[in-house]
Formats: structure tokens, sequence, C-alpha cells
């Protein structure tokens, strides 16, 4: 029981892995479907969007180079709208109110839950990192099967009273 | 299609071109029509499917969100376009979720797009939008087209006029051509100086010059043939008219030419000359020399300044002054007579006495009729001449004759003609023995026409035979169904007439009654025709019938005919009978004919039996029969 808890003390993290190609895939992604928010309209000259990286225990370098990764892809921009990646803890989330959009990494589904809770409730758009947990209530995701799929959640759309460009609809497949 | 039978040549190729032009014009027309109206209504659509297609996806997304004011806020963006008339939006249900109608479609044309909208990325429908787009264009394109057409129809009608006029004026050749023509008269010279470029026409009017030029020829020919012809007619002419008016043989004007001078007066005095026994000298000397002789009576007829005329074969005629009196006529008859009776005529070296006999009719109406009635008094009075005398009344006698000829001919067709037998009884035993078959014409009123008024008209205008067959006819069919035999007259006529003795044979044999029969002959018919009435009696008594000789001692009776002739009765003339009680010599005669017929044992009938003293002095001088008023009338059976 004690070499189980070593173990998982120490490869715990390393079970949270993400897939490198996804992940590149989302974080180019990312940005640009946040893009598509027409609530973020109101960021557009004069202030910075914050798109925050949500991570769990023991993913905080992970996620900042995560965020780091965006700021150096997009350079601050996409489009017209001026936005910043930050890392954020999930237990930081409720507290922020700077945030416009969230993608959470992978983590525990209570955590994930958590977040989503937290961002439903801030009325902000929720992307999660594993296609599995849009069941939780997140509003969307992205996977790659022959191509890049978007996947969003319309109910979590509809009851979040969110509005993306139709051009995102579009493209996104849907789930209930 | 009669009136277009019947039209001009002009109206026929000008309805033609407009019909064919019409037909053509209104295809065109209306395949133009369907290809701009359907071709304007196409873009519309597509600009209408274009429109739908803008908003589509985003609609059925806002549709499939659930996001109404989305909807609205799209479907609204495409009300503010003029052409959009209206939209309706509806769920797979078939709620309507969103509708729009312009305030005015006024537009007569619009086009009406429908699409059905899916769930994104799927082909699950979730909705139907219909959108209806302006026609506006389409309106406007027909009114070009309309417009276009009504100047199309404008200038159709302006070249159709003036086609009219072309036609016309191509064609006016033509009636110029038939306006010369129409009274053209073989021989005459038309000059078709008609101007045309068409080379049709020309050459037309060349075969019109030719056609003129050779009917011209044809028409000299005509003229020259019709003078000769007109030249030879007049000869001819006056050649018949003299043949017609003259003699052709003596040169003298002829009756016809007679007839025509008698008009010249209502009554003219004539004498009409007539060589006696002419016929004997042509059956004697021949024609040739009987014509010698009438040329050289109207040569002597003309020295004696009497301007004769030839009227008939040795008949000569002359008009006498209307002045001259009967007993001036009569010295001038009697002269004229002698003079011609002194005159010899002659024959190649024979010299000849004629004689002539001549009638004159003075101051008549109808002086060539009335002459030759004096002409046959004066033969039948073995005169030279007479003069007619009205109060004779030998026309009306002619007019009786005519009248009484008609009336035969009407009773034999009406059936009119009868037959009444009277009795003939044996003197010794008093009873009836025979009949004689006595014709009569029974009038419309019933009454009878004896047959002396009727019988000599008959025979001289050949209905004696017809009366002769029907009363053996009648007589044979009555006594077919008697047992006494029945006598029947039989005239020269009837025994020569082949076909009445066939009659005759054929009726005897289809009644049954030759047997019976006794045909009665005149006594001077047997003398006359001995030959022809031996070979009758012959085939009569070959079947059966006996013959009688009527009226025996009336004339020259030859008894070496009688025996000849085989006869079996001899019936004794009534003139002999009729006074015999009180005419000793007429007795002697017929004693001596009662006693011949002993002799050669026929027997005899008496008639004319008018009363019981002349019944008994017959029967006592032993006369087998008698007939007669006083033993039986004619009857009908």
């Amino acid at each position: 029981m004690f070499r189980l808890l070593i173990f998982a003390f120490f490869f715990a993290p390393f079970l949270l892995a993400e897939n490198s190609l996804l992940l590149d895939t989302q974080i180019k992604m990312i940005p640009k479907i946040m893009a598509l928010d027409n609530n973020i309209n109101q960021y557009n000259d004069t202030s910075t969007a914050m798109l925050g990286i949500v991570y769990d225990d023991g993913r905080s370098k992970f996620a900042t180079s995560v965020a780091e990764k965006i700021n150096l892809y997009y350079k601050g921009k996409v489009g017209s709208l001026k936005f910043t990646a930050i890392a954020i803890h999930i237990d930081e989330l409720s507290a922020r109110r700077d945030l416009s959009f969230v993608y959470l990494l992978d983590a525990s589904q209570s955590s994930i839950l958590q977040a989503i809770t937290i961002s439903k409730e801030k009325k902000i758009p929720s992307f999660v990192y594993n296609i599995a947990d849009l069941s939780l209530g997140a509003l969307g995701s992205i996977s790659i099967e022959r191509s890049t799929i978007i996947t969003l959640n319309k109910n979590t759309l509809k009851s979040g009273n969110y509005h993306f460009n139709d051009a995102l609809y579009q493209m996104a497949r849907w789930t209930e | 299609m009669k009136y277009f039978q019947n039209a001009k040549l002009s109206t026929k190729i000008f309805i033609s071109l407009v019909s064919g032009g019409s037909i053509l014009i209104l295809i065109l027309l209306l395949s133009t029509y369907f290809i701009v109206r359907n071709t304007t209504l196409d873009a519309e659509k597509q600009k209408a499917n274009l429109l739908l297609e803008t908003i589509d996806k985003s609609v059925a997304i806002s549709l499939f969100l659930g996001i109404t004011p989305s909807i609205n806020e799209k479907l609204d963006t495409l009300t503010r376009l003029e052409e959009v008339k209206s939209i309706k939006l509806s769920n797979e249900e078939g709620t309507t979720l969103y509708s729009y109608q312009a305030p005015n479609p006024s537009d007569l044309y619009t086009v009406s797009v429908t699409q059905t909208l899916f769930k994104p990325n799927t082909l699950h429908p979730i909705g139907i939008i219909t959108l209806a787009y302006s026609g506006k264009t389409v309106d406007e394109t027909m009114y070009y087209f309309y417009l276009l057409l009504a100047v199309i129809s404008i200038i159709s009608i302006v070249a159709l006029g003036l086609m009219i006029v072309w036609i016309k004026s191509l064609l006016r050749p033509i009636k110029q051509l038939a306006m010369k023509l129409h009274n053209y008269t073989p021989g005459e010279n038309i000059s078709f100086n008609i101007v045309s470029s068409q080379l049709e026409f020309l050459d037309i009017i060349n075969a019109f010059e030719a056609m003129q030029k050779s009917v011209r020829n044809y028409s000299e020919t005509i003229k020259a043939i019709n003078r000769g012809l007109e030249k030879t007619i007049i000869e001819k002419t006056k050649e018949l008219t003299k043949n017609l008016y003259h003699d052709t043989l003596t040169a003298l004007s002829n009756r016809l030419k007679l007839q025509e001078d008698l008009t010249f007066y209502p009554k003219n005095t004539i004498a009409i000359f007539n060589i006696d026994d002419f016929k004997e000298v042509n059956d004697f000397f021949g024609i040739d020399a009987g014509d010698d002789l009438l040329y050289q009576i109207a040569y002597w007829l003309c020295e004696m300044k009497l301007e004769p005329y030839r009227i008939g074969g040795d008949e000569f005629a002359t008009i006498l002054p209307r002045d001259l009196s009967a007993e001036e006529i009569q010295k001038d008859m009697e002269l004229l007579l002698t003079k011609f009776g002194e005159r010899n005529f002659v024959i190649g070296e024979e010299t000849f006495h004629l004689r002539a006999t001549i009638g004159v009719a003075i101051a008549s109406d109808k002086p060539l009729i009335h002459a030759d009635i004096a002409l046959n008094k004066a033969r039948d009075l073995k005169k030279n001449y007479a003069i007619y005398d009205p109060s004779e009344g030998v026309e009306e006698l002619y007019k009786t004759n005519i009248a009484m000829s008609a009336q035969i001919r009407q009773a034999l067709i009406e059936h009119r003609i009868v037959c009444q037998y009277q009795p003939i009884v044996n003197c010794r035993t008093g009873k009836i023995d025979k009949y004689e078959t006595l014709v009569r014409i029974k009038r419309e009123d019933g009454t009878l026409i004896p047959p002396n008024d009727f019988l000599p008209i008959a025979q001289k205008t050949k209905l004696y035979s017809k009366i002769t067959q029907e009363v053996i006819y009648q007589a044979c069919h009555t006594f077919s169904n008697r047992t006494e035999h029945f006598s029947i007259n039989l005239s020269s006529s009837d025994i020569l007439d082949s076909h009445i003795i066939t009659t005759i044979e054929r009726i005897l044999n289809q009644t049954g009654t030759a047997k019976r029969i006794v045909f009665e002959i005149l006594e001077s018919e047997g003398i006359e025709n001995f030959e022809e009435v031996a070979s009758f009696i012959s085939r009569m008594k070959d079947l059966g019938a006996t013959i009688a000789i009527d009226d025996f001692g009336s004339g020259y009776s030859n008894y070496e005919n009688i025996l000849k002739l085989n006869v079996d009765f001899l019936k004794i003339d009534g003139s002999l009978i009729r006074n015999i009680d009180q005419n000793p010599r007429h007795r002697i005669v017929v004693e001596s004919i009662i006693d011949f017929a002993h002799r050669i044992g026929i027997e005899t009938i008496a008639e004319f039996v008018s009363s019981e003293e002349i019944l008994t002095i017959v029967a006592d001088l032993g006369i087998t029969y008698s007939q007669g008023f006083h033993t039986g009338k004619p009857q009908f059976l």
C-alpha cells in the first residue's frame, strides 16, 4: 500500500500527460475560437482579453508553458483581438474576474467539474482538453480524427447564453 | 375557302404571305416569349436561392440551437431588401417560427424558393424556409418585350400594307394584259406596250404577240374562205330560190310560187288545167316523151299569154283577171279548150291532139282548193270544165268526211265498234239458222251510226281493215258460245290483205267457229280480183268455212265465175226481192237465179224480206233462207 502511494505521488503528474499533437492543435485553435465569441468584442481596442489555461495540482509549469506557447505563437493578438494567455490553478478560478475564456487542461474529473461549474457561473466559455469531459458541462473541445473536429455542447451553449460567430457553429460538431 | 379560290391572284399571294408570315412570327414570338420569361424567372430564382444560401446555414444553426432572436435578426436582414416579398420559416413539426409579408406585393411575377434546413453537419432536416422573391425584373423585362412586340406589330402592319402595294404593282401588267385582251377580236392588232421589268411578264407578252400574229394569219385565211363561201352561198341561194319557186322541167313557176302569189289579194280567180289521160301517154311512150309533151304544153300556155304555173304532174294553173265575170270566164275557157284541142303536139315523128279538163274558182278565198273541187266535179260529170259553186256544199262534205274519219279512229281506240246480228231464217222450217254480222259505231251517247255512214270513209282512210278485224274478233267470240251459223261481209281490200287473212285464220282456230262461219263476198269483187278471191275461198274452205256471194244479181252476173269459185250460198240482191211482189220482171230474174243455184247444188238467201207477202213468195220460189226486217231486225246478242 505504501509502495502504491509512493508510486502515485511520483507518477501521478505523468498519468495526466496530454497528447502533444492534440495539445498543439488545441492551443493553436483555442485563441481563434475565443476570437469568435461575440461577447468579447468589448475588448477589441481598449482592453486585452484573458485566456485562462486552467490546471490542477502539480501541473503549474506545464500550464505556464502552454500559456507561454500560445502567447508566443499569437504574439498577443488573434485577428483584431488582443489577448493574453495565463495559467490559472483551478482553485484560483473563482476569484478571477478578468477571464474571457478558459481552457481546461487534463485534470481529474472532480477538478474539471469544479472548473466548469465556476466558469458557467461566471458565464465564461470553457473548452476542455479531453472531449470526454464535455459531458461534464464544458462548452467545447477539440479532437483529431481524420481532420480536426471542434465539438460544442449545445446545452451548455444555450444555458450559458454564449454567442459565437456563426462560422464556428457551422464548422462545429454538436453534442447534447 | 370558296372565297379564296375565287379571289384575285394578288389577294391569294397576299393571304398566303400573311398566313405563312403570321404563323412564322407567332412561333418566333411565342418561343421568344417563353425563353425570355423563363430565363428571367430562372435568373430571379437564382438570385432568390443565393439570397437564401446566405442565411440558411446560420438560420439552421439558430434553429438548431433554438435561438429565436438570432433567427429573427437574420431573417429581418432579408426583409429589408425590397425584392423580398415574403419569408416563412417553419420547424420540422410544421410550426411557423417566422413569417413576413411585404406590404404591397404588386409585382405580376414572384419567384418562390424553398430550402430545407438541416441540423449542422448532418442531413437531418429541422425546418423549411420559403422565400418569395420579387418578379419586378421579370415584369420589367416582359414590359420591354411587349413594347418590342407592339413595335414589331406596327412595323409588320406597315410592311403588309407596303406588301399589298408591291404585289399589286407586280401584278399590274397582268391586269393591263387582261384589259387589252378583253375585247380582242381575231385579226385585230393589239399593241402590248406594257412596262414591266419582270422576265415572266415579258415572256407572256411575247407569247401573246406570237399568238396574235398566228391568229391574225388564220383570221385572214378564214376571211378569204368566208368570202368564197359567201359567194357560193349567194349563188346557191339564188339557185335554190329558183328551184323552190320554179319547175325544173318546164321552167314555169311552181305550186309554191302560185300559193305565194295568191297571198297578194284576199280573193283570187284561178283555173286549174289538167291534161286528160296523160298517164296513158307516159305509160305508152315513156316518161321522157311525157316530159317533152309537158314542156310543149307549158310553152303553148305561155304562147296563150296565160302566165301559167305547173302545180302537179299534168296540172297547170293560171291566175285569171279578177274583174272577169263568170260568163266571160266560161267563154274564155271554152275558147282555150278548143284551141288546145286543135293544137298539134309532137312526140318523135308522131303528132298528137290532147284534151284537157279545167276547174275554175272565181273570187275565192281558197282558190286552189275550190278550183280543184271544180276540176273533180268536171271529171265526175264528164265535162270539159266546171266552175266551183259554193252552194253545192262539197267543201262541207269534205269536212264531214274528215270528222267521220276522226270519229272512226276514236271509236276504234275506245272500243265503240260494235256488232249487231240480223237473223237469217230457214224458209222451210221458219227457224233462225244463221245471223248476218252488221257493224255499227256506238256514239258516246249510246246511239248507233249505221255502216253506210262510215264504211265508205273508212275504206278511203285505211281504217277499214281495223274495223274488219274488230268485227271478226267480236263475231267469232260471240258465236263461239252459240250453235248458229253466222256470216261476215268481206271487201276486196280485206281479201287482198294477207295480214287480215292470217288474223282470220288465227281467230277461227282460237274460237273454233270455222265450220259455222260464212264469208260474204260481193259478186263484183269476185269478178275484179278473181285469182285472189279464189285463193282466199280455197284457204277458208280448207278450214271448214263456207262462202256466200252477196248482192248476186245486182250487176252483170257471171255464172261461170260462180261455178269456178265454188261458193256455198247466193245472196240474191235486195233490189230484186224488195219489189218482187209487184214487179214480175224481178221475179223472173230471181227464178232464174234460183234455178241456177238449184242446178249447181247451192243454197240461196233472199235479202230485204220486209213483209209476209214477200216471205211467202220467196218461200214458194224455193229460196232456202230469208233475211229482212220482217223475219228479224239486227240485234245485239
